[in-house]
């Protein structure tokens, strides 16, 4: 590793946001040309309409995607932790549809066709495909966890969709006396986002810090380990003390049933805890779209070609991001961006009648203890013996000074703005 | 496979590339390839039903896997599955739980965590009280993410308090109930060395056992691929009130109990 890791995995991530090339590109299309049809509008698919045209000036590319306003997860947890306004979280469509000559379709994509390549939408529509990119991102597993249904969620809310459920977490921390519980339900792997919810339980507690100094968090994980978890238990000790308890699966932290009317969680061996506020994330699988489709396995996930994210399942459709099956690629809104772009060009490749170009993703998650401490994961992804392998990766130190993690908060804040900026922006 | 303690990552990235060769069709079958399972078949040639085996395709974590294994089985007298046994045939050791089950269990339904070292299949056989074997397997992809490595590992933790969860009451009618057990216990392979690049002593729990009114309904030996702090749960189904004594007895000799009391409903 070098002298400055950080910098060299920040500098790693401006280049993968901007540089849509370094997967062996350019590709030059066949006078052929082909409609390509996204569904879902977040840091995958917006990314990947965008990388398709950049690539290919000419294509026909449609995005299905039901909201005006997309909500990134990535910040949402600073949004709770009192650091910036929801608003700031919100990204339109307007650049894609105008300056970049992408077809923005609102409406909910319901069903697909696969023999005559057709998207279904909920008004009656239909979208007509040459190849087909879903970037479903999830849906909760509504049966996985006893008594946590979608009316529980309005009461015990997930917040792991950013929207309304987070505003719903924001309001309830709010509203929570100082003195009161706030406790976390936290899954098995795979599930969206390794670190986020310990990122979370870092912002619920620095704005309890300020406001609520008497109140506990409590995190009850069904794992025994988690990302960056060393890193996470030194910073949430030297910010915020003992406010933050962490019970993983051998202390009993698994939650078997929750009760929504009396904010309980209850355990494997029996432990129950009631809380002000409850936050469960419950366990989680590939969003609808791509059920419809038939390309999930019994996983409720989508297995893939690793070199293109084309389903195992069903020619023509490729899928990228949470729903898909990348492991070792953690389930970040960095690593959707990386697949959208391996994606494009594999797309068009395949329209090209070309072998696709070979891969490099690379992937960064940062997390925030405080403003202006961060820490942060990173990897690089390739090919080896047809599946996906991580080839290097590094981790913050875990001794380290107030300077480096204050550089690694501003990476954090340089790194949303960037990404963001280059999926939605002018 | 000899890795150093703090090395885990660089065992998780290597483990990553095996990816999805371990399914090769033309590799002859788990159960005739090891020869500890063909020992344990004597002969017998399993039959690939009665036997539900829930394991994940793909694993991010090959330390802990979730493993629930389902024999379909009234547990009758004579009509019941007497013994099971768990292989990865892909770790440095195939056996990972050796199980011996009496009918008053009331279902032979168990889940556990186990330990895989890679890609591989993981192959479950159960033995009914009649000779015939059943079986079934499957192939799990570990693809270790070092987004998710642990960074710390104890060593030297004594074996902790168990914790014991038991229904109460148990339903009536040689109705089953599910108990859940789990105790604190680093089960330390014997295949990674320490931070003084000498090999850390092997020390796992090896034996555990269930007692009803002193009389043994399970017994079990696990091997160095049951994750730390083993976990098992598994069905009883009692006739009557009764004492429930779960026993652990690690390699050292150490030992560890738990008692509860076991009420039927009326």
């Amino acid at each position: 590793m070098s002298a400055d890791p950080v910098r060299r995995r920040l500098l790693g991530a401006l280049g993968a946001s901007i540089g849509l090339t370094a997967a062996g590109l350019p590709i030059q299309l066949s006078a052929a040309g082909g409609r390509v049809v996204i569904v879902g509008g977040g840091f995958g698919g917006a990314a990947a309409a965008r990388a398709l045209r950049q690539l290919s000036p000419g294509l026909d590319v449609t995005l299905i995607e039901p909201s005006a306003v997309f909500r990134t997860c990535p910040f949402s947890n600073l949004y709770l932790g009192g650091l910036r306004d929801y608003g700031s979280l919100g990204h339109h469509y307007g650049y894609l549809q105008g300056p970049h000559g992408i077809r923005v379709v609102r409406a909910t994509a319901v069903d697909v066709d696969v023999e005559r390549r057709r998207v279904h939408l909920h008004d009656g529509g239909r979208v007509p495909y040459d190849r087909l990119i879903l970037s479903p991102g999830i849906d909760m597993r509504w049966d996985a966890l006893e008594g946590y249904d979608e009316a529980a969620a309005q009461r015990l809310p997930h917040a792991w969709k950013a929207g309304a459920q987070t505003r719903l977490l924001h309001r309830q921390l709010r509203a929570m006396d100082d003195g009161g519980l706030f406790v976390m339900v936290i899954p098995d792997n795979p599930y969206r986002c390794p670190p986020g919810p310990y990122e979370r339980a870092a912002m619920v507690a620095h704005y309890c810090k300020r406001h609520k100094p008497k109140s506990k968090i409590l995190l009850l994980d069904a794992k025994d380990g988690f990302s960056k978890q060393a890193l996470f238990e030194q910073g949430w000790r030297d910010v915020y003390g003992d406010m933050i308890e962490w019970v993983g699966f051998s202390a009993d932290g698994q939650v078997l049933r929750v009760d929504a009317d009396e904010r309980l969680a209850e355990t494997a061996f029996g432990e129950r805890h009631r809380a002000a506020v409850m936050n469960v994330i419950p366990p989680q699988q590939a969003g609808r779209i791509a059920r419809q489709a038939r390309v999930t396995d019994s996983s409720g996930w989508v297995p893939v070609k690793p070199e293109t994210f084309e389903s195992r399942q069903v020619p023509g459709i490729y899928v990228i991001g949470d729903a898909a099956v990348a492991a070792p690629m953690p389930k970040s809104a960095f690593c959707a961006h990386a697949q959208a772009g391996v994606t494009a060009a594999a797309v068009l490749a395949s329209l090209a009648n070309r072998p696709p170009p070979s891969p490099v993703w690379l992937n960064t998650c940062y997390s925030l203890i405080a403003p202006d401490y961060g820490i942060s994961i990173s990897g690089q992804y390739r090919l080896r013996d047809n599946a996906i392998a991580e080839v290097t990766g590094g981790i913050s130190p875990l001794e380290a000074g107030p300077g480096l993690r204050q550089r690694e908060a501003d990476h954090a804040r340089d790194w949303y703005h960037v990404m963001t900026t280059a999926i939605w922006g002018a | 496979m000899r890795v150093r303690a703090r090395g885990w990552l660089c065992l998780f990235l290597a483990c990553g590339l095996a990816g999805w060769s371990c399914a090769a069709p033309a590799d002859p079958p788990v159960w005739k390839a090891v020869p500890e399972v063909r020992d344990w078949l004597n002969g017998a040639e399993p039959q690939f039903e009665h036997l539900h085996l829930d394991l994940p395709l793909v694993s991010e974590e090959g330390m802990s896997v979730p493993l629930a294994i389902d024999v379909t089985s009234a547990m009758t007298p004579d009509d019941s599955i007497v013994a099971i046994r768990v292989f990865a045939a892909g770790n440095p050791q195939p056996e990972v739980l050796d199980l011996t089950l009496d009918p008053r269990l009331g279902r032979a339904v168990f889940e556990t965590r186990i330990r895989l070292d890679e890609s591989q299949t993981v192959l479950v056989l159960a033995r009914h009280s009649d000779g015939r074997v059943f079986a079934a397997e499957q192939a799990v992809r570990v693809a270790n993410s070092g987004c998710l490595a642990r960074s710390e590992e104890a060593f030297d933790a004594p074996m902790g308090e168990p914790r014991v969860a038991v229904p109460d009451p148990f339903p009536a009618d040689r109705g089953h109930g599910e108990v859940r057990s789990l105790i604190l216990h680093p089960m330390e392979t014997g295949f990674r060395e320490g931070p003084d690049g000498e090999p850390l002593p092997r020390r796992i729990i090896e034996d555990f056992s269930v007692s009803l009114d002193g009389e043994i309904v399970l017994a079990a030996r696990f091997h160095a691929a049951m994750s730390a702090n083993p976990y098992l749960a598994f069905r009883l189904a009692p006739e009557q009130d009764g004492e429930l004594v779960l026993r652990w007895l690690d390699e050292t000799g150490e030992e560890r109990s738990a008692t509860r009391t076991v009420r039927v409903v009326d």
